[in-house]
């Protein structure tokens, strides 16, 4: 594994929702505590609502953390300089889900692409072309010149995913925050912008960091990476993918295994979800204890409703935060 | 070396440009309700510009309420001066007013909008608190009491004086279009490639309300004719004898329209004022064809 790139240190983010007079307060990350090294590829997963895209746009430096810190290389970023902060923003990009959003509607391919060339000056005027050119071949929309001077509307989905990965190629980045990168594309399609993904990071040996809640899909993407379950706005294990497949220890992650699909119909329709109850509870009114007691099918009353489980290091890194887990190796 | 690629660089940029102008012209001759409004406004700014050099200044005669006639197209007034001389005469300083008071609430609207609807928070209440209270004024009255205060000289201080009164409308379409803009993933994108606020501003949210700034201009065209023709009909502006608002009040105030012979006496400012208007809405379709790629691709 490589050195410490980005280090998140007892991160919360709570936002205030409602009107004028009946504000809440909403924690939407609760003490988050993770490394992520040089190269490696990461996984988030989790249900919606679990806070795993905000936990993204927090590593990408666009949510400011209530409270905690976020390392970058070793330095604070809240306490960084301009140019600092300037060269964390080049370095750590964030590819949104929806390609149909992150686009502008009225620039063109070439526009969108020159763009962050010419601001930050990564290749000589004289190249700007060329070097679009280059980023179009690189994400395999061939010929360039057929997509230069097309607008987004002209565009696939899954075309235009590939131009917003142009566009973050552009600024050659070391950290690449993919919020479920494949989700509004047509399926037919995921599995090339995948691949995509993954050759960009053998060229470029960048930091991957996938955001899903499609466990087959990041399974393609980091196989030999480490893949962090969150629940409710908390991390409930953090291990390696395989794992995480094989060896599961958190309820709630057998349980979000259990629910994926078999290729024998049978099965699947046999299965049972193994859930005390089947509501997530409300983000705004967070249930005490460990956040998952309330469907946990182990939970034992008195402890799990009481007393919230730390993420602990139960075998060598394979991190769960769960009473039974560790009352189990004990 | 580096002048060569600049030339390189701006060559291509300029055969982009004239190879959407020729694509703007298709999908602009297409369009024949928009074709209709940019003719109809040539041919106002034509006369505005050159129909005086071949049409003689109205002058006062004994013929007076002379009926159409080939000499007078629309007959002659109370004192004998031919109507279309003064409809020509009367359309240079309306279209200043127009365009001039167009822009210029544009400019204030887009500016005020913009800082309002992009940075939020205490500057938008501080903007949008005055742009309420302005709103809440009725204009027509407004004017009448401005009147008696200021002396209104001349057409560009009457438009720079309409202006500042009358952007608060325009300026709330602009904040709410920058709104929901800047909620779009493609503006945190750019913040993500190190962009600032004001190059997020110039480059990516107003090219995309660019059409619709356009339209802005025409439409408050539009509106500052009918504040300068009501201020006129109702004797405000007494520096133009030539105003389509004053002949309209003359015409009203002779009882032209009793007489069929002096028909065409009132008609001809009506006129005069609905076809500018009309050219003027259907212009505005135009522009959306030109500047809006959706519409000028075809698709």
């Amino acid at each position: 594994m490589g050195k410490e790139l980005i280090k998140l240190m007892n991160v919360y983010v709570s936002f205030r929702i409602g009107g004028l007079f009946t504000k809440v307060l909403v924690n939407v990350l609760r003490n988050i505590n993770l490394i992520i090294y040089d190269g490696e590829t990461l996984g988030l997963v989790g249900e919606s609502g679990c806070g795993k895209t905000t936990l993204g746009k927090v590593i990408a430096g666009l949510i400011k953390p209530t409270s905690g810190k976020i390392l970058y290389k070793g330095k604070d970023i809240s306490a960084m300089t301009k140019d600092e902060f300037l060269t964390f923003r080049r370095e750590v990009q964030y590819l949104h889900q929806d390609p149909f959003s992150s686009l502008n509607p009225v620039q063109t391919v070439y526009t969108i692409l020159s763009r962050p060339l010419i601001k930050h000056k990564i290749v000589d005027p004289s190249n700007v072309e060329e070097e679009v050119m280059e980023l179009l071949r690189m994400v395999g929309l061939t010929p360039p010149s057929d997509f230069m001077y097309r607008y987004p509307h002209q565009l696939s989905g899954g075309q235009r995913q590939r131009v917003a990965l142009a566009r973050i190629m552009s600024v050659r980045p070391k950290v690449l925050i993919a919020d479920e990168p494949v989700s509004m594309i047509d399926v037919s399609q995921r599995i090339g912008i995948l691949r995509l993904l993954l050759d960009l990071r053998k060229e470029t040996n960048m930091t991957i960091i996938y955001i899903t809640h499609d466990l087959a899909t990041l399974r393609y993407i980091s196989r030999e990476g480490r893949v962090a379950v969150m629940y409710l706005g908390g991390m409930v294990e953090l291990t390696d993918v395989e794992r995480l497949l094989t060896r599961p220890l958190h309820p709630y992650t057998q349980i979000l295994l259990s629910a994926l699909l078999e290729p024998d119909p049978n099965i699947t329709r046999n299965k049972k979800v193994n859930l005390r109850s089947m509501d997530i509870p409300s983000i705004v009114n967070l249930p005490p204890g460990c956040k998952f007691h309330t469907r946990c099918p182990y939970a034992i009353n008195g402890i799990c409703d009481v007393k919230e489980p730390d993420l602990v290091e139960v075998e060598t890194n394979h991190y769960v935060a769960c009473h039974l887990v560790k009352g189990d190796l004990k | 070396m580096a002048r060569a690629s600049l030339r390189k660089t701006y060559g291509k940029a300029l055969s982009r440009t004239k190879e959407n102008l020729v694509e703007a012209f298709h999908a602009l001759v297409e369009d024949k309700l928009a074709m209709s409004g940019l003719i109809i406004l040539v041919v106002f700014v034509l006369m505005g510009l050159i129909g005086p050099f071949f049409i003689p200044p109205p002058t006062p005669s004994p013929n007076i309420y002379a009926p159409p006639s080939l000499q007078h197209p629309f007959g002659t007034d109370f004192q004998g001066e031919d109507i279309f001389a003064k409809i020509v005469y009367g359309t240079t300083s309306m279209l200043i007013i127009a365009f001039v008071t167009g822009i210029f609430i544009t400019i204030i609207a887009v500016l005020l909008g913009s800082i309002a609807g992009y940075l939020g928070g205490y500057v938008d209440n501080v903007i949008m608190g005055f742009a309420d209270i302005l709103l809440a004024i009725p204009q027509l009255p407004l004017f009448l009491i401005l009147a008696v205060l200021v002396k209104f000289l001349d057409i560009v201080s009457l438009a720079l004086l309409i202006s500042a009164l009358s952007w608060p409308t325009a300026a709330r379409a602009f904040r709410s279009q920058f709104l929901s803009l800047k909620e779009r993933d493609f503006v945190e994108a750019s913040r993500l490639l190190g962009f600032n606020s004001l190059e997020i501003i110039v480059y990516d949210l107003i090219p995309n309300i660019l059409p619709y700034i356009l339209i802005n201009v025409v439409l408050n065209a539009v509106y500052a004719i009918y504040i300068v023709t009501s201020l006129a009909y109702l004797g405000i502006i007494p520096f133009e004898s030539n105003n389509w608002g004053i002949m309209l009040y003359q015409a009203w105030a002779f009882g032209t329209i009793y007489n069929k012979r002096t028909f065409m006496y009132i008609m001809a400012p009506i006129g005069a004022i609905v076809f500018l208007q009309l050219g003027l809405l259907l212009f505005s379709r135009a522009l959306e064809v030109i500047f809006n790629p959706r519409v000028r691709t075809g698709e």
